[in-house]
């Protein structure tokens, strides 16, 4: 995988606040999607990886030789921070405009670069309104537009999808998506897990500024799978379905609670096996089986509580 | 919405003065908006007009236009850098509008010293503009005044700029309520302190300002005594203009 930033045990604190610590990450092209709560640490780490501020301890490399942020990485790398705010008495064409020529691009073909950028957000019609005008979804808009109008090799997005309606947060994913196939690292900051499992291909789960677990939706499955598994099902006699369960030695643990079973065990392939002959040995009729901490919210809150 | 489209035409970033120059272009062309410009040019019109005015009452008083420039015109100049100069920051500021500007490299010098150089050269031009119109007026209606008088005028308006501009950015930068900060500090440190104790004078604009435009024009004029309140002047600017990058400075790329 070719490198486009690289951070060898970074650490950044802010007075005795650690707000990164160790961080080691290696990113190429693809879409990464950094979860973690409020005050995880993700906006200080991207605005390392942008090269905005230095961090404390370890070293940051762009693009497989920059240990510092050059002026020749300035075209290389775009940020859409996070926050509403814009400049209230510009236009949009005003500040992408000057926002793309403090980016390098020629006096000629900003102009023009910011209007088809806005235009491609859809901002036709308020391309020459004051940003102070325009709604929340319009004005956040606005921001990635400033992102996606310079072909940056790294794109770092700070909650991107914030205040935009269902359909604008499906066109901006596809556009995501688009960006990342055309070799671009685009890293997306979010504390919605399911915003960032539609449109990463990787995730980095960062928790107190650790960066706790990274790796494709198989590895994190892995990890989901090395924790165990448990399943809640939904039976006439849960009773005697858990007896049933326990007898075959599949499960570690079962209980009752409002008529539904809810069990442990150590694999899930096991537990599956096991469940079929358990099911006609208690004689008992299955409604409904679901699978437990089978998610992303639940491995975020496990690998939280061992960093706790 | 398009996924691919045609790459622009990028070359390298501008440098920290290009940079300098793109945001002081971008916050000129922002302050002369007519809806922006309503302050200068009420001060520009009612002081014309009343400098005019009392020209035209006392005919034979050659240094009516001066004495009025610089007792009150220089001030108004004062009020209107408090206006626009905690504008340029403040209230973008208190937005958290800057977000988009500061994740831009440089941005923490250029930013700031972009917006000093604009909001310095319009609160200058307006002070020129203010000289020239309150000297034709009342040219125009009385007994024209000595003309040397008219570059010591405009030399006056430029050096309130230049020190007032950046002592006001500077409290805009620290504080958020820089308006009235400024307007107290203006009124107690300028007027009232700096005119009782020499002491105060040193770190106030306004006297060597009001030094500069008291002089009576002649030959000399650009002797030590006129360049002694300049460089106080460019000091006060310089040590403000520092005090306002330290601020932007604190997360200076690496």
């Amino acid at each position: 995988m070719t490198a486009i930033v690289q951070l060898d045990r970074t650490t950044r604190r802010f007075g005795p606040h650690v707000a990164v610590l160790d961080a080691d990450l290696t990113l190429g092209p693809g879409v990464y999607g950094l979860l973690g709560p409020n005050g995880a640490g993700k906006t200080t780490l991207m605005r390392m990886m942008a090269g905005l501020i230095r961090p404390t301890t370890g070293t940051i490399t762009w693009l497989g030789g920059h240990k510092r942020r050059a002026r020749e990485l300035d075209n290389a790398i775009a940020i859409c921070p996070d926050g509403e705010q814009l400049p209230p008495r510009e236009t949009p064409l005003e500040l992408l405009t000057l926002l793309l020529r403090l980016s390098g691009v020629s006096a000629r073909d900003a102009g023009e670069r910011a209007e088809a950028a806005l235009i491609d957000l859809g901002l036709k019609e308020e391309l020459d309104r004051p940003i102070a005008q325009l709604s929340r979804g319009q004005r956040q808009r606005v921001k990635l537009a400033q992102a996606f109008a310079i072909p940056a090799k790294l794109l770092l997005l700070d909650e991107p999808l914030n205040a935009l309606d269902p359909v604008w947060r499906l066109k901006v994913s596809e556009r995501i998506k688009a960006t990342a196939g055309s070799g671009t690292c685009v890293i997306v900051s979010s504390h919605v897990l399911a915003e960032v499992e539609a449109v990463a291909e990787r995730l980095i789960l960062i928790f107190k500024g650790r960066i706790v677990a990274a790796g494709t939706h198989l590895e994190i499955r892995e990890l989901l799978d090395e924790r165990g598994a448990g399943l809640s099902i939904t039976a006439t006699e849960p009773r005697k379905l858990a007896a049933a369960l326990m007898a075959h030695g599949a499960v570690t643990s079962t209980r009752v609670e409002d008529d539904i079973l809810y069990v442990d065990a150590d694999d899930m392939q096991t537990l599956c096996k096991a469940l079929p002959p358990a099911v006609v040995a208690s004689k008992t009729q299955v409604w409904e089986v679901r699978a437990q901490g089978d998610d992303l919210v639940s491995l975020f809150h496990a690998l939280a509580d061992e960093v706790r | 919405m398009s996924g691919t489209q045609q790459a622009p035409s990028v070359s390298i970033a501008p440098n920290l003065v290009e940079s300098i120059g793109l945001h002081a272009w971008s916050e000129t062309r922002r302050m002369l908006r007519i809806s922006r410009q309503w302050p200068s040019l009420l001060v520009v019109l009612s002081a014309t007009v009343v400098g005019a005015a009392g020209a035209h009452f006392a005919p034979a008083d050659l240094l009516a236009a001066p004495d009025f420039f610089r007792t009150v015109c220089l001030r108004a100049i004062a009020l209107l850098a408090i206006g626009y100069a905690t504008a340029a920051l403040r209230a973008d500021a208190d937005r958290g509008a800057l977000a988009l500007y500061l994740v831009r490299p440089r941005a923490s010098l250029a930013l700031p010293l972009g917006r000093l150089v604009a909001t310095t050269g319009v609160i200058a031009v307006t002070g020129v503009l203010f000289a020239c119109l309150l000297f034709g007026a009342t040219a125009a209606v009385a007994v024209a005044p000595d003309i040397g008088h008219l570059p010591l005028m405009c030399l006056a308006a430029v050096l309130a700029a230049v020190g007032y501009t950046p002592l006001f950015m500077a409290v805009a930068a620290y504080f958020k309520r820089a308006a009235a900060i400024c307007v107290a500090w203006f009124v107690v440190v300028d007027l009232m302190l700096a005119s009782a104790t020499t002491s105060f004078a040193t770190f106030a604009p306004g006297p060597a300002v009001q030094t500069v435009a008291a002089r009576y024009p002649d030959p000399h004029w650009y002797s030590d005594v006129l360049l002694a309140p300049i460089g106080q002047v460019f000091a006060i600017g310089a040590i403000a203009t520092a005090l306002l990058l330290w601020k932007f400075a604190a997360d200076e790329p690496g």
